[in-house]
């Protein structure tokens, strides 16, 4: 974990001068992270929602509520960074939000460790976004203020893990905190696989359209009577369930 | 007979259940999987009806998919064929898709719903829009109309609907072939104006008003009408069918001007030329379509000879032409199903198996109250459990005074009661609302609340014994749909004076009459609002922000509440304000 969080550090710092060069960059970027915030405010609720102890409730609640500032406070740098035109175009990601539906997936033990590795990441790239901005008017603060959050997020979400690690559960806990770990690496790794296999597939289906589909191509312009226009004619097949079982 | 209709895949998807004839359910995808116009396989939908049925999979006689996939492959390869070599993008992307998917959609679906290949039925595409029209219309005899991009290979199709020995039938009568479609030739032009395609038609029928007609000449070289009601494109300024990503050509551009960059400026009125020009394009297109659909009528009465319409499909959508269509169409009765587009089609999927293949009796659908629903009682945990400050309501009339004072003061609220509506439209059980009689009320609705361009409308709701103080009913033609928002109706003089925040700058509006049989709490507090303003209307949106679906859960709308700059909220009969929290 601790690795994880260097490697976090470092990336940011090395990227930070390129990714944050301009304020119409920084705006975007601004707008990506409202956009996060907002969708993990809808998955915290959801999980407030679904969960029946109160106590997890209202911390998932004030989670969720918490996000849901931290769109709100990205938005507005945003705003004040942006021209009006780019402010135009990404207005999108500037308001919308996606649910991951994680507690669903997860159940609650490997969401609290999602979560859990999830702030852990956040809050050091924040604090390494909170250093390169040193001295900038208004965004050192800004990641200053929601750093806070993460550190809270961070803490309670370890705590709960260490509840049920207490209450006998520990062998469930590690399991959910490695499988998360797997499963996030997985995650990119799979996002990777399917860059490759986009590629690969597309390279497959070219070829496949030079050398296959001329062929046939030629053979349906000789056949073809041009594309039908005008009203059709045709009955309907008879509505039966025999017919209504074909795909075609 | 249990039947449940499911729609998937294009853009939409949705699940129905109907049960012995009845709709006991109906839901979009993207109401849960919080995806808008989710296309993925509706497992959550599915769950959601069958829970609401209290039956299982196993219990379901047949579950209907509402379009024959094989047919549209064949389309789909046979259309690729004819572009050779122009469609190389659209070949890779198409054949991914199916390939990796779509052909093998059968099996994908008995796994991930749990049902049998023996329960499995495929309906087709425009079959399914045409029975979820005329099978939930009071009329016997009826001509169907349904228009959309493309099914499997029709875009436009002309049914007949009767009964024949107490059964439905549906007889097709006419359908127009790919590519020659209204619907993708509206689609293009949205694009062309900048706005993303399935999504922003509506944005261009807002547009509209703000244009002339200018280019209607244009326009008659982008698509010819017969005078049979037929269509035929242009294919020089058309490449939806082959091209993966862009659906016009350069000749567009070259014939209307250069094409909106899509998320540029739009402010109305305005002196900048290009502005003026997309609302003109935007114009013609609008009133193209409409004179297209009033022939479209006169042939579809021609075949049928039937004194009542139906129609589905998301052309019908188009609520500017439907009110044409009622105004000066052959037809003296109009219905159109409320989720006109592509999640409609899972219930004429369910109801086309129920009502025609076995006879049931056909369900009237009075309301789209069809979706899920929230426990007062859970509510109040909810908010208990999580520390929110909230007011409990036991008696309704005090609810609504309170929520009518509100808003009599500028606020605006979310109103969240009972199941959430089928279809685009929040018709009071997931709206926001707000007082229609101030201009600055809509803007600030549209900027800080939904976050959407200036220039879009909102929609007014009205006591229905009021609609004629505010809105010219004219032949009344459309009162069929008229509780479903699918119409637009004149402002009269008193409204244009008085409702500046929900009547267009056309001086129309989309309106929802609202019944004295429906939505009780709603229209207490219409009548509520009405006695301390003078006023039975009130503005009506959806509950959502920019760009996501309408919300399903109170935590949803919760979440739209403090996201957003609304002052208050009702989840059921308990009021949440937004300084108090």
């Amino acid at each position: 974990m601790l690795a994880d969080q260097s490697l976090t550090r470092s990336l940011v710092r090395l990227v930070a001068p390129i990714v944050w060069r301009s304020d119409r960059k920084m705006a975007s970027k601004l707008a990506g992270f409202a956009a996060t915030e907002a969708g993990s405010a809808l998955d915290m609720l959801k999980a407030a929602e679904l969960c029946d102890d109160k106590k997890l409730r209202r911390l998932f609640f004030r989670h969720a509520m918490d996000e849901a500032r931290h769109a709100k406070m990205f938005r507005a740098h945003s705003r004040l960074l942006g021209k009006e035109s780019d402010l135009q175009e990404s207005e999108y990601m500037r308001s919308s939000a996606t649910r991951q539906n994680l507690y669903q997936e997860l159940g609650l033990v490997r969401f609290l460790a999602f979560v859990y590795q999830a702030e852990k990441r956040g809050e050091a790239h924040f604090d390494s976004l909170r250093r390169h901005f040193a001295g900038h008017p208004s965004l050192e603060k800004l990641f200053e203020e929601i750093g806070k959050d993460e550190r809270f997020h961070v803490a309670y979400s370890k705590s709960l893990l260490k509840r049920l690690q207490d209450s006998g559960r520990e062998k469930e806990v590690k399991q959910a905190k490695r499988s998360i770990a797997v499963q996030t690496a997985w995650a990119s790794w799979r996002r990777a696989g399917k860059r490759i296999g986009n590629v690969l597939s597309w390279c497959v289906l070219a070829i496949t359209y030079v050398v296959v589909v001329p062929v046939f191509a030629l053979v349906q312009r000789i056949t073809d009577r041009g594309a039908a226009h005008g009203w059709q004619r045709r009955r309907l097949p008879e509505g039966s369930v025999s017919e209504m079982r074909r795909q075609s | 007979m249990k039947i449940l209709g499911i729609s998937a895949f294009f853009h939409d998807a949705a699940a129905a259940i109907v049960v012995d004839g009845v709709i006991v359910a109906a839901a979009q995808e993207e109401r849960f999987s919080r995806i808008k116009q989710d296309a993925s396989l509706p497992v959550q939908a599915v769950r959601y009806c069958l829970d609401e049925a209290e039956l299982s999979m196993a219990e379901i006689d047949y579950v209907v998919f509402y379009e024959k996939p094989l047919r549209k492959f064949e389309r789909i390869l046979v259309s690729q064929l004819r572009a050779f070599p122009r469609g190389l993008r659209q070949f890779g992307r198409a054949m991914r898709t199916w390939l990796g998917s779509r052909l093998w959609l059968k099996s994908d679906i008995c796994k991930e719903l749990g049902c049998s290949s023996q329960q499995l039925l495929f309906s087709e595409h425009h079959l399914s829009h045409a029975a979820s029209a005329y099978l939930c219309s009071p009329f016997q005899d009826a001509a169907i109309v349904t228009i959309d991009g493309v099914g499997e290979s029709a875009t436009t199709s002309v049914f007949h609907g009767f009964a024949e020995e107490g059964c439905p039938k549906i007889d097709l009568k006419l359908e127009l072939p790919y590519p020659h479609s209204i619907g993708l030739l509206y689609s293009s032009l949205t694009a062309y104006l900048g706005f993303r395609v399935n999504e922003g038609e509506y944005k261009v029928m807002g547009l509209s008003s703000y244009g002339q007609p200018k280019y209607l000449e244009e326009f008659a070289s982008l698509a010819s009408v017969g005078d049979d009601g037929s269509l035929e494109i242009n294919p020089r300024y058309f490449s939806y069918h082959y091209h993966a990503t862009k659906s016009f050509t350069p000749a567009l551009e070259a014939l209307l001007g250069p094409s909106r960059i899509p998320g540029s400026p739009l402010e109305y009125p305005s002196g900048d030329i290009d502005m003026q020009r997309y609302a003109d394009v935007a114009a013609s297109l609008q009133t193209f379509t409409e004179e297209y659909l009033l022939v479209l009528m006169g042939e579809a009465k021609r075949q049928t000879q039937s004194n009542s319409l139906c129609l589905a499909g998301g052309v019908a959508l188009n609520s500017v032409a439907n009110r044409r269509i009622c105004e000066e169409g052959p037809f003296e009765h109009v219905f159109v199903q409320p989720a006109a587009g592509d999640a409609g089609g899972a219930l004429g999927a369910a109801l086309y198996a129920s009502c025609v293949l076995h006879n049931d009796p056909r369900p009237r659908l009075s309301s789209v109250a069809l979706g899920q629903s929230f426990a007062p009682a859970s509510i109040e945990k909810f908010l208990d459990d999580c520390g929110v400050k909230y007011t409990k309501y036991s008696d309704d009339e005090e609810l609504a005074d309170e929520v009518a004072q509100r808003m009599s003061v500028g606020q605006v609220g979310g109103w969240f009661q009972g199941r959430f509506e089928w279809g685009p439209r929040a018709l009071g059980n997931r709206s926001i609302l707000a007082d229609p009689r101030y201009a600055s009320t809509r803007d600030r609705v549209n900027r800080a609340i939904k976050f959407r361009e200036k220039f879009r409308p909102f929609a007014p709701m009205v006591l229905s014994e009021d609609t004629h103080l505010w809105f010219d009913l004219g032949r009344n033609r459309d009162r069929l749909l008229a509780p479903f928002m699918c119409s637009v109706m004149p402002a009269t003089a008193a409204a244009k004076e008085k409702l500046s925040a929900v009547v267009h700058v056309d001086g129309t509006a989309r309106v929802q009459v609202v019944g004295r049989s429906s939505n009780p709490r709603t229209r207490r507090l219409l009548q509520a609002f009405k006695k301390k303003t003078g006023v039975g209307v009130l503005l009506n949106t959806s509950m959502n922000l920019k760009d996501e679906p309408i919300c399903a859960s109170p935590a949803e709308a919760y979440g739209a509440f403090v996201r957003s700059d609304m002052d208050f909220l009702t989840l059921e009969n308990c009021l949440i304000v937004k300084d108090q929290i």
